[in-house]
C-alpha cells in the first residue's frame, strides 16, 4: 500500500470518514479518492479500523447512578469572589501606604545624598590627626566665615552683617596660619577653654 | 449507545450541561451515553486493563462534580478525554507500572494489546488488529483518536496535553507503520 503524494488530501481522509469535512471540500476530497487509488486505499483501511474498533463494555445506567445532582459549587463561588476582587476601601488604603512609603524613602534618600556640612572651616585643615587648634584673636571672623561655610548666600546678610564681613576680611592678616607646623606649640590650647 | 462526533455535537452537549445545572437528572444520562464508549475506547488504547468501566465512571463523576470548570474551549469529549488521561496516568503510577498511557515520549512497541480482540475475528480484521498491536502505546493513542473518534490533530493535541506538530507525526508514523505490516 503506497502513500498518495497529495498530503493535503490523505490528511483530509479520516475528516471525510467522519462528516467533518465542509461541503465544499468534502465534494472536492472525494472526486479526488475516486480517482486515487493510494487514497482510496488507505480511506478504506480507516474504516475497517474505524468499524471493527469496539468499545469494551461499560455499565451505563453505574454510571449515571454514580454521578450525583448538579448543585452550585461553593467553589464557584469563592472563584467569583477571586474575580471580583479586593473591596475599593482596601485598595485605597493600599495605594496611601504605598504612596507614603515612597515618600518616606525619597526623603531618606535625600537626605543620605545632601552636601556634608562642614561646621566649621577653619578646623579642616587639623582633622587629619593634629590637636585642635583654637586661635585666641578670631571671634569675629570666625563667626563670619562659619555663616559662609554653612551655605548662607550673601544676599541673606544684612548691611551691618557685610560691613562686618568686610572688616573681617580686612583684618585677615591678623589671624594666624593654620598650618600647624607654623605655629608656636606655647600658643596651643588643647583643652580650647582660653 | 453514543456514537462518534458529528458537526453540532458540541451545542448538543452544551444544551445539555445546561438543562443537568437545571436539574434535569435525565439530561446527565445522554452525556454519558453520548460519551461513554469513546471513553471506553479511548481508555482501551491508552493502555488501562480490566477496569475500564470504573475507569470511565469516575471519569464522569469527577467531570460533573467539576462541571462549573468547563468553558467550553474545547470540546466537552475532549475535556472527558483529558480527565481521563489524567486519572489512568495516576492509577498507573500509583500501581507502580509502568506507564502504558499515550505520553507522546516514548517508543517502546506494544507488545499486547487486550481490547483489541474485540475486533471482528475475519482475517483482515486480524491483521489489521496486529498491525495497530505493534505500534507504541502513543502512536496507536493518536492513532485510533483520529481514526475511530474523528478527532483533529489539534484536538488530540488538547486531549493528550502535547502539540499538534507531534500528534501529526505520531499519526504518520502509526499510518506507516501499519501500512508496512500489512504488506509484509
Amino acid at each position: 500500500m503506497r502513500d498518495c503524494p497529495n498530503v493535503e488530501m490523505r490528511e483530509r481522509l479520516p475528516e471525510l470518514l467522519h462528516g467533518r469535512l465542509p461541503g465544499d471540500v468534502d465534494a472536492s476530497v472525494r472526486q479526488h479518492v475516486a480517482g486515487c487509488p493510494d487514497c482510496a486505499a488507505e480511506l478504506e483501511l480507516l474504516r475497517r479500523v474505524r468499524d471493527g474498533w469496539t468499545a469494551p463494555t461499560v455499565d451505563i445506567e453505574r454510571i449515571v447512578a454514580a454521578i450525583p445532582p448538579y448543585a452550585p459549587a461553593v467553589q464557584g463561588a469563592v472563584t467569583r469572589a477571586r474575580k471580583a476582587g479586593s473591596p475599593p476601601w482596601l485598595k485605597i488604603a493600599a495605594a496611601i501606604v504605598l504612596v507614603a512609603g515612597l515618600a518616606g524613602l525619597w526623603t531618606m534618600l535625600r537626605r543620605a545624598s545632601g552636601p556634608d556640612v562642614e561646621p566649621n572651616i577653619a578646623t579642616r585643615g587639623v582633622e587629619s590627626g593634629a590637636p585642635r587648634v583654637a586661635p585666641p584673636v578670631r571671634s569675629v571672623a570666625q563667626t563670619s566665615v562659619t555663616q559662609l561655610s554653612v551655605g548662607e548666600p550673601l544676599s541673606d546678610l544684612s548691611d551691618s552683617d557685610l560691613r562686618a564681613l568686610a572688616e573681617t576680611v580686612a583684618d585677615l592678616d591678623a589671624v594666624p596660619s593654620t598650618d600647624v607646623e607654623s605655629l608656636d606649640p606655647s600658643f596651643i590650647d588643647i583643652e580650647g577653654d582660653s | 449507545m453514543s456514537e462518534r462526533n458529528r458537526p453540532g455535537d458540541d451545542a448538543t452537549d452544551t444544551a445539555l450541561i445546561a438543562q443537568w445545572k437545571a436539574g434535569d437528572q435525565r439530561a446527565a444520562s445522554q452525556l454519558v451515553a453520548r460519551h461513554a464508549s469513546a471513553l471506553a475506547r479511548f481508555a482501551a488504547s491508552s493502555g488501562a486493563r480490566g477496569d475500564i468501566d470504573e475507569l470511565v465512571q469516575d471519569t464522569f463523576v469527577r467531570a460533573f462534580a467539576s462541571l462549573d470548570g468547563f468553558r467550553g474551549e474545547s470540546s466537552f469529549r475532549t475535556w472527558l478525554f483529558i480527565i481521563e488521561r489524567r486519572l489512568l496516568l495516576d492509577r498507573q503510577r500509583s500501581a507502580k507500572r509502568k506507564p502504558e498511557g499515550v505520553e507522546l515520549t516514548d517508543g517502546v512497541a506494544a507488545t499486547a494489546f487486550d481490547p483489541l480482540d474485540e475486533l471482528v475475528a475475519s482475517e483482515a480484521q486480524g491483521r489489521v488488529r496486529a498491525a495497530i498491536g505493534r505500534l507504541t502505546p502513543t502512536q496507536r493513542g493518536v492513532f485510533l483518536l483520529r481514526v475511530t473518534e474523528g478527532l483533529s490533530y489539534k484536538e488530540i493535541a488538547t486531549a493528550l496535553e502535547s502539540t499538534e506538530g507531534a500528534a501529526r507525526v505520531h499519526y504518520h508514523n502509526a499510518m506507516r507503520s501499519i501500512k508496512e505490516f500489512l504488506d509484509a
